[in-house]
C-alpha cells in the first residue's frame, strides 16, 4: 500500500517536473522534484521498494528528457541504495539533515552529468556549468523542505494531526 | 546498452503515456495565467492591436514587393520557392533536467511529424524534432548544447555555424578572421544544413570577438525565439 502511494507520488512528480516546476526556475535552473521524491521513497519504502521506486524515477526522468540515455536509470537506484544504507546510521529523514543530504546528492548527480556530457563531446560553457552546479543543489535542498511539508500528511496519513 | 537506450520505443510510449496529464496541466496553466495576469494581458492586447495595424500596412507594402519580385523572377527564369507546409503544435511539457533544453509537443507520428523536421515559431527558428511518439514528440530547442545549424549573417552573407549552450544566447562560430560582423546584424539559416530551409531567422548579433586560437571569429547571438517562453511551435513538413 505504502509502495503504491510512493509509485503514484513519483509518477505525479514526473508530470509536475515536466510542467509546473518550470514556473519555479531561478537563474534558468529548476529544482529536481523527482530526486526529492526518490530519496523520500527510499527512506520509507524499504530495500526492495527503494530500489524499484528509484528505478522507476530514473526511467521516467530519462524518458521525458534527452540526457545521455539510461543515465538516471542507473544513477537513481544507486541513490536509493545509498539512501537506505545511510538512513540506518544517520537521521536524514528530518528537515535540515535531509536537506543537506539532498544537497550533496544533487551536487554529485550534477558532477556525474557534467562528466558524462564531457565524454559525449557536448560543449557547455563553464559559466553555465558552474551556475547549474551552484544553484541546482541549493535550490533542490530548499525545495526538499517544502515538499516534505506537503507530503508529510500523505506519508503518515494516520498521524497527520501531529504535524499541524 | 542501457535499458532506456536499448528500447527507444519504450521511451516514446512513456512520453505517450504522459501526454494526457501534461496536456491537461498545460491547459490549466494557460487558463490560470489568463486569470492571474488579466491586467497585463489587457495592456499587451492593446499594444499588440496597434502593432498589428502597423504590420498590416507593412504587409501590404511587402505584397507589392512580392508581386514585383515574382514578375522579375519570371523575367529571369528563376525557379519559384514554394512556401513551407507547417503543422501547429502546443508545448505540453519540458525536459525535467537542467542539462538539456527540450520541449514535448502534442503532435506526433499520427500528425505526420518525424525526427529531423525543423521547428519554428512565428518569430524564427525554434529547434528540431528529435523523437516522435504516436501523438507526442520531443523538440530540441536552439539553446540545447547538442544543437547546431549552419547559418549566415544576413547583411554580409558570411557563413558560420550556430551552436546552443543552455544559456539565453547562442554562439556563432567559424566566421572567417576578416569577417565583418556588427552588433545588431541579423543571423539566418544558410540552407547548407540539409534539413533547415534557407533564410529562417535565428537571431541578432549582440557582440563579436576573435577566437582564442586567433584563426577565426565568433559572434554571440540573441535568439529571436526565447526558448524558455515558447508555448506554440510550427513544424515544417519538407
Amino acid at each position: 500500500m505504502k509502495n503504491l502511494r510512493f509509485f503514484l507520488i513519483i509518477v505525479a512528480a514526473a508530470v509536475l517536473q515536466s510542467s509546473v516546476v518550470d514556473y519555479f526556475r531561478v537563474f534558468r535552473v529548476s529544482p529536481d522534484l523527482l530526486l526529492i521524491c526518490v530519496v523520500l521513497a527510499s527512506l520509507h519504502a524499504g530495500w526492495r521498494g527503494a530500489l524499484a521506486l528509484s528505478f522507476l524515477g530514473g526511467v521516467l526522468k530519462d524518458c521525458l528528457g534527452l540526457n545521455p540515455a539510461g543515465f538516471y536509470t542507473v544513477l537513481f537506484p544507486l541513490i536509493g541504495f545509498i539512501t537506505v544504507k545511510l538512513s540506518r546510521d544517520l537521521a536524514i529523514d528530518n528537515g535540515p539533515f535531509g536537506a543537506l543530504f539532498i544537497f550533496v546528492v544533487a551536487f554529485i548527480c550534477d558532477i556525474c552529468i557534467m562528466i558524462s556530457l564531457g565524454f559525449l563531446g557536448t560543449v557547455v560553457s563553464r559559466g553555465i556549468m558552474f551556475r547549474i552546479l551552484a544553484v541546482e543543489p541549493l535550490y533542490t535542498a530548499g525545495f526538499f523542505l517544502l515538499v516534505c511539508g506537503v507530503l508529510k500528511p500523505l506519508l503518515h496519513p494516520f498521524s497527520a494531526k501531529s504535524y499541524l | 546498452m542501457l535499458f532506456s537506450c536499448a528500447v527507444p520505443s519504450f521511451r516514446n510510449s512513456i512520453v505517450q503515456f504522459f501526454r494526457a496529464p501534461l496536456g491537461l496541466i498545460a491547459a490549466l496553466k494557460r487558463e490560470f495565467e489568463g486569470v492571474v495576469f488579466y491586467h497585463r494581458n489587457y495592456i499587451q492586447n492593446r499594444r499588440l492591436r496597434n502593432e498589428n495595424d502597423l504590420l498590416k500596412n507593412k504587409l501590404n507594402e511587402s505584397r507589392e514587393l512580392f508581386q514585383e519580385n515574382k514578375r522579375l523572377r519570371q523575367l529571369l527564369g528563376i525557379k519559384k520557392n514554394y512556401p513551407y507546409k507547417v503543422i501547429a503544435a502546443a508545448v505540453i511539457g519540458r525536459d525535467p533536467s537542467n542539462w538539456s533544453s527540450v520541449v514535448i509537443i502534442d503532435k506526433g507520428k499520427n500528425n505526420g511529424v518525424k525526427p529531423g523536421y525543423v521547428a519554428v515559431s512565428f518569430l524564427g527558428l525554434a529547434g528540431k524534432v528529435v523523437e516522435t511518439g504516436n501523438s507526442a514528440a520531443k523538440v530540441m530547442l536552439v539553446n540545447d548544447p547538442n544543437f547546431a545549424v549552419s547559418a549566415q549573417i544576413q547583411r554580409t552573407r558570411q557563413e558560420g555555424a550556430v551552436f546552443g549552450g543552455l544559456g539565453g544566447v547562442l554562439t556563432m562560430k567559424y566566421l572567417t578572421k576578416t569577417s565583418d560582423v556588427k552588433s545588431g546584424d541579423v543571423v539566418v539559416t544558410s540552407g547548407l544544413s540539409e534539413s533547415y530551409p534557407k533564410g529562417l531567422l535565428i537571431g541578432s548579433v549582440v557582440e563579436s570577438g576573435e577566437e582564442l586560437s586567433g584563426l577565426s571569429r565568433f559572434a554571440v547571438i540573441k535568439p529571436a525565439v526565447e526558448p524558455s517562453n515558447i508555448e506554440e511551435i510550427l513544424i515544417i513538413i519538407p
